[in-house]
């Protein structure tokens, strides 16, 4: 076959294969060279799809609430917020959330979580003498208990100490979680949102696909190279 | 050597067999980097001793009930020249016999918290013991030839320990969250014996 023809399919072909490719770079590329101009790392977005292929999601359809007088502990996506506010990141699912005289007691499967009523965090132990995860939590005149295994555990004042318990006690029970506070919730768990600098860079990159696409971005720019090459010696050689 | 030939009706284009063996390797190269990509650090909890039992041995039989030590806003501040961070909470207990206090603190190595025990005896480090950790790499420190190091050390004026801790390669992060803790539990243990003196 007759070479220059050859090297002309080739040329014609990696072309065409990599056209997407090189557009997305030249379009992102000089968007990115007038960033400041267009203002581009203040403007922000928060679309669901945008922030969900991030992994930045907001709370989770697991999340549960609880509602102690009139308030609300929330749990989900590892985070318990009193009301609309971030108070602790938490350890195992949480079970179960009551209010004392003086504090916010939640728990998780393996972890004690106390609190003043304003959120802000006293204490959290992983408490001793249990055989068993907690499966529940409640109040017993005025103090709380837990079930962990068969047995039923109600703490001092001092919410420091558990003993065994079998007199009388209502269970905290979950509700959906408050959409009177799921904006603020997932504000905080999305934070202000991506700047639209973060995406460009990322369509710019080829990591915006996947962790892998900066390596076939740089394979597009190696073949982007071989094509300058290629082109540059079939018109040198042909003129 | 043989070629192959791809053909359609307007281009014959040839390839030879050493080239596409050749082309094939770079393939499974490319697909193997492409696997390894995305490496993820696992997660694995490892419990080496759990903290009652901790407790029971520390104190070779019943456990005392534990006692709190408040955290004011000047323990808080003597807490941050250790931890180069704020200290979480309003109390933290702690486990007391006689001139014995043992602590149960955590402190994050490179992401994940160890959870170590920590008893003192006299102001000075009897025991630290790595209970949990969490991490996958690093965790040479829980170790006796590591841990025993800290045996008879105490919180200098400057709240530094009274001796160098020699670290291990590849766990350089593990081995200053363990010395932060051991300078935390004889700050804490100096001021349960300070209040304790207060009050007699």
């Amino acid at each position: 076959m007759n070479k220059w023809r050859l090297f002309r399919t080739w040329h014609r072909w990696l072309g065409l294969g990599i056209t997407v490719f090189v557009l997305l770079l030249s379009i992102t590329g000089v968007m990115l060279n007038h960033a400041e101009k267009l203002k581009l790392n203040d403007v922000t977005t928060d679309a669901d799809w945008l922030m969900s292929w991030y992994g930045i999601d907001g709370l989770s359809d697991d999340a549960v609430s609880f509602q102690i007088d009139d308030q609300w502990i929330t749990s989900g996506n590892g985070w318990l917020y009193l009301n609309d506010k971030a108070i602790a990141t938490t350890e195992g699912q949480v079970i179960g959330a009551v209010q004392t005289d003086l504090l916010v007691i939640v728990a998780s499967s393996r972890k004690i979580y106390l609190f003043t009523h304003q959120g802000e965090q006293i204490e959290v132990y992983t408490p001793e003498g249990f055989d068993a995860e907690i499966t529940a939590v409640g109040l017993s005149e005025g103090r709380p208990v837990v079930q962990a295994g068969e047995m039923v555990f109600k703490a001092d004042e001092d919410v420091a100490i558990w003993q065994p318990y079998d007199g009388d006690y209502v269970w905290s029970e979950s509700t959906r979680f408050s959409e009177a506070y799921l904006s603020a919730i997932n504000q905080h768990l999305r934070g202000g949102g991506l700047p639209f600098s973060r995406v460009l860079l990322d369509l710019h990159s080829g990591r915006f696909f996947a962790a892998s696409g900066p390596l076939i971005m740089d394979a597009v720019a190696v073949i982007l190279v071989l094509l300058n090459g290629l082109g540059v010696w079939l018109w040198w050689a042909r003129r | 050597m043989g070629a192959q030939h791809l053909s359609s009706p307007h281009v014959m284009l040839e390839i030879p067999m050493s080239i596409k063996s050749k082309l094939q390797m770079l393939v499974c190269l490319c697909l193997a980097i492409f696997a390894f990509a995305n490496e993820d650090e696992a997660r694995a909890e490892k419990v080496f001793q759990d903290p009652e039992v901790f407790l029971t041995e520390v104190f070779d039989g019943p456990v005392p009930d534990p006692s709190f030590l408040w955290l004011i806003s000047d323990v808080k501040a003597a807490a941050y020249e250790i931890l180069d961070r704020n200290l979480s909470g309003l109390r933290q207990r702690y486990w007391r016999q006689g001139d014995q206090t043992v602590w149960i603190l955590e402190e994050i190595g490179k992401t994940q918290a160890i959870t170590t025990g920590i008893s003192v005896n006299d102001g000075t480090i009897e025991r630290l013991q790595v209970l949990i950790y969490r991490e996958s790499h690093g965790w040479e420190v829980r170790y006796p030839f590591f841990t025993d190091q800290f045996r008879g050390m105490s919180l200098s004026s400057e709240m530094e320990l009274s001796e160098q801790v020699d670290g291990i390669s590849g766990a350089t992060l593990s081995v200053r969250a363990l010395t932060k803790l051991a300078r935390l539990a004889l700050l804490f243990d100096g001021l349960v014996r300070a209040e304790g003196e207060a009050n007699e």
